[in-house]
């Protein structure tokens, strides 16, 4: 934040201004996206775009950041609010290999990180179910599932620390050393004003982390004292009233049934029903639950829904119609 | 569900059978009350007013029902040979659309389908053919189909049985076809 307009630097940019070219960016990615993916719609068909959402994410972020930063330009955000790349100290532009870095491990990384660790869960599943013993794969598994929970802190900590001090937006350009700076002279004091209303959204992450490990200290303080407690009876216990539980929930299915069958062979059923439309077409017998489609065509419930489930439309007008949209009537 | 409707549907034919509103249906019942689900129907054009090409004949037709019946459409084939651009001559298939699963609906009978079969001998499809040859004559030469349709009934002898259809209206053009049946059938088309 010490820049000094008399010198040549440039002045660093502040929290709101990189916020705003980043959510530029973000836009300008999620349009790149749309145009890929409709570029493998035609190139293999939607089946592949339904396969690979992931893949295609990444590709649109590596290829928008290669074609921009990586080649020394400006992103469109970037250009938009008049940021440029500096490296740490402000007084000269990033070389390339950090950018090189910034690129892989801002876009690529998390996700050959998310396959590994998928690959890793799956294959242990499989081989724990040949043996059942704890292996070393299932170590490294609870491992990166911690390592999920601390990059999370670590990201939550980062975060507010941008919003205190407006360095780095993203881990990667810290660790890379890529700080923004304004691309014309700012009046150092407005800035000042304006990432003030920032550094509260910093305290407000700050307290929820705070919080979180408050609670979290507290369950593991109160599994302690439940490993305690816990003895034979006390399992017992539990499984009886999980039966107990079943056997109510039975005996609340059966009432239900017989209590809500609506048979339109019945004279006194739903008697607003004139006697020429009390039969079902699909099955050509008086209605049994009768339900309407959403065009007011009635059948009965099983009928309906065994075709409709087939084919979302009514059997007599043929209007769109899903299982959700049947009404029964009582 | 495919039983019930099945008998609820025999029933019905039972109580007002579809040859009273409609004389081109001949009959439509259970091979045997045993089974269900095979039906067979008779279906005829009886006059040239009834259709230009077809009049005269009468043809049986199977019906094989699903137990998914009525959410799946029954498979009904041509048992009689009929040359027709949508039916196959040697196999009785139709090409028909509700037929199909994309098409079909659960709200028509075995009676609905019957009275489509009928339409379909109106007006033949020749752009999704299944008897090409016929397709093409249709196309290009309705004399020529005619006499072909007419020649393939005389051939598999399968004109309309005038003992049982008892309509008092049994054309003259028709009397004379059954008349001839042969040598004189080349003077009328010449
Ligand atoms: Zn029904
Ligand atoms: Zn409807």
């Amino acid at each position: 934040m010490s820049s000094n307009p008399n010198s040549r630097q440039l002045p660093f940019a502040d929290a709101a201004t990189i916020v705003r070219a980043h959510q530029k960016d973000a836009y300008f990615e999620s349009i790149y996206r749309t145009y890929l993916q409709d570029f493998f719609q035609i190139l293999h068909g939607q089946r592949f775009i339904n396969s690979y959402p992931q893949e295609i994410t990444v590709l649109a972020k590596a290829l928008y950041l290669s074609l921009t930063t990586l080649l020394g330009a400006r992103t469109l955000g970037e250009e938009y609010v008049d940021l440029i790349y500096v490296n740490k100290t402000g007084k000269r532009l990033p070389r390339l290999l950090p950018r090189i870095g910034f690129i892989l491990s801002y876009a690529v990384l998390p996700y050959i990180v998310s396959k590994i660790f998928k690959s890793f869960k799956s294959s242990s599943e499989e081989e724990s179910k040949k043996d059942g013993s704890i292996s070393i794969k299932q170590w490294l598994i609870r491992m990166f599932s911690n390592y999920y929970k601390v990059l999370d802190v670590i990201l939550n900590v980062h975060i507010a620390l941008f919003y205190f001090k407006g360095e780095f937006y993203s881990l990667s350009k810290r660790i890379f050393g890529l700080r923004y700076a304004f691309g014309h002279n700012k009046d150092p004091q407005k800035v000042q004003q304006q990432s003030g209303n920032y550094s509260l959204l910093g305290g407000i992450i700050i307290l929820q982390l705070f919080v979180k490990s408050l609670m979290a200290l507290k369950s593991y303080n109160d599994e302690l004292v439940k490993k305690g407690e816990k003895t034979n009876t006390a399992t017992q216990r539990d499984n009886g009233t999980r039966i107990h539980d079943i056997n109510t929930l039975q005996t609340l299915s059966e009432n239900f049934e017989t209590d809500h069958i609506i048979d339109l062979s019945d004279e006194s059923q739903l008697p607003y029903l004139p006697e020429n439309s009390r039969n079902c077409m699909l099955c050509l017998s008086p209605m049994v639950n009768p339900s309407a489609a959403i065009c007011g065509h009635i059948f009965c419930w099983d009928c309906i829904v065994d075709w409709i489930r087939e084919h979302p439309e009514c059997p007599l007008c043929r209007q769109q119609c899903a299982e959700q949209n049947l009404l029964p009537l009582r | 569900m495919a039983e019930r409707r099945l008998f609820q549907e025999y029933n019905r034919y039972k109580k007002s059978p579809p040859s009273k509103s409609n004389p081109q249906i001949i009959s439509l019942n259970p091979i045997s009350e045993d089974n269900i689900f095979n039906w067979q129907a008779i279906i005829s054009k009886p006059t040239k007013k009834d259709n230009p090409f077809y009049y005269g004949g009468q043809w049986k037709l199977s019906i094989a029902v699903s137990r998914q019946y009525p959410l799946e459409p029954p498979v009904i084939k041509f048992i009689t040979p009929i040359v027709h651009p949508n039916i196959n001559l040697k196999t009785g298939e139709i090409c028909l659309d509700i037929l199909k699963k994309d098409a079909w609906s659960p709200a028509w009978n075995l009676e609905h389908l019957l009275v489509a079969i009928l339409m379909l001998l109106d007006s033949p499809e020749p752009d999704s053919p299944l008897n090409i040859d016929a397709a093409n004559l249709y196309r290009h030469d309705p004399v020529g189909f005619q006499s072909m349709v007419q020649f393939n009934m005389w051939k598999v002898g399968s004109f309309v049985d005038v003992k049982k259809s008892t309509p008092t209206t049994i054309t003259k053009s028709n009397q004379v076809i059954r008349d001839v049946s042969g040598s004189k059938i080349r003077a009328i088309i010449a």
